[in-house]
């Protein structure tokens, strides 16, 4: 009997899936050749290997049309975009809270006197928040929270490590969106960038960390059990 | 492979869809008995080989309406196994009612056009 797991591994080798997805097919598909083999060896078959191999006559087309069945094309959207979300959502509440409690809003003309400062037009035209007020460092406490957060939502959905990084990593785009259009006219180019999104991205990726293991997705079970098998 | 000459993909899609939920639904089935069963019930007249089979059950699986399982069989060979899920049994009924119209209706124009 040919070696059918062999035989599909090699033809299906570009499957452009997840390594457990491809281990999956591949045994599925090769267990489904073995069987119809040994039917077709006790129909007295004279060729049956030659028979099971014509189940697939082209397996380019399989291969194409296997990836297009199994991609999910929201998954990016629940795996990064939607955990990422979560984590801007929640830093978002910690800020205002921290200025609810800590910040009383500054003179709009005072504004040269900050170092550094991001304008918050919602809670009050004028407010100006330094970075070096207790505020900031108040919200940067925060930041690994959010960041783990977005890192288990994305492992709930599924998400890979590098996704699970993204999704946190979605605040500091946020930021960074906000830092452009708002602050950057201010002129404080390399301080505004480094304060209020380089040092929120890297808390927030520090807070993802420990989610980046564990299991990939809810079918993690299947797919160590075609790993078994090949 | 479903082989109706002259049927459009869209009806074939549909009726490969029917066929395996409606092997499904009366018992969780592995890729090869789902096939077996087919040609077995349709008397060899709708068939399916591995290239037709599995993209349609892993597109089924996406769309949740049958739900992939690691099984042991008695020969201590591993396969996966397909079980209908809530949200298939909800796909079948108003699919089994669409194939009933559509067949009602080819039977009723045949006849006409016969007469």
């Amino acid at each position: 009997m040919p070696d059918f797991e062999q035989v599909v591994a090699e033809r299906l080798a570009h499957l452009n899936l997840t390594p457990a997805q491809q281990r999956e097919v591949i045994a599925e598909i090769s267990a489904h050749l073995e069987e119809f083999y040994f039917s077709r060896v006790s129909a007295g078959s004279t060729d049956p290997a030659g028979e099971t191999l014509t189940q697939v006559a082209n397996w380019n087309r399989l291969r194409r049309k296997i990836q297009r069945a199994k991609k999910d094309r929201m998954r990016i959207a629940r795996a990064v975009v939607l955990p990422g979300i979560g984590a801007v959502i929640l830093a978002w509440i910690a800020f205002k809270l921290s200025v609810f409690f800590l910040v009383q809003p500054v003179p709009c003309q005072s504004e040269l006197a900050s170092p550094v400062y991001l304008v918050d037009v919602t809670l009050s035209p004028c407010m100006i928040v330094a970075a070096n007020t207790p505020l900031y460092f108040a919200w940067l406490v925060t930041l690994p929270f959010a960041g783990a957060l977005a890192a288990i939502l994305a492992r709930r959905a599924g998400a890979r490590p590098a996704e699970r990084v993204a999704a946190p990593l979605f605040l500091a785009l946020a930021l960074a969106i906000e830092a452009a259009v708002v602050s950057l006219p201010s002129g404080f180019f390399w301080r505004i960038p480094v304060y209020w999104v380089l040092v929120p991205a890297v808390l927030c990726t520090l807070g993802a960390l420990p989610f980046l293991r564990g299991r990939e997705n809810r079918d993690v079970g299947a797919h160590q059990v075609a790993a078994r098998q090949t | 492979m479903i082989r109706k000459q002259g049927v459009s993909s869209q009806i074939k899609k549909g009726s490969a869809e029917l066929a395996v939920l409606s092997v499904v639904a009366e018992a969780p089935l592995h890729g090869y008995e789902i096939a077996k069963r087919i040609r077995e019930d349709t008397g060899g007249m709708v068939t399916f080989d591995v290239a037709a089979l599995y993209p349609i059950l892993y597109s089924m699986e996406k769309k949740g309406w049958v739900e992939g399982y690691w099984e042991e069989s008695e020969s201590g060979r591993r396969r996966r196994c397909y079980r209908l899920t809530t949200d298939g049994k909800k796909r079948l009924v108003p699919l089994r009612r669409e194939w009933r119209d559509f067949f009602r209706g080819l039977n009723r124009l045949s006849r006409f056009s016969d007469a």
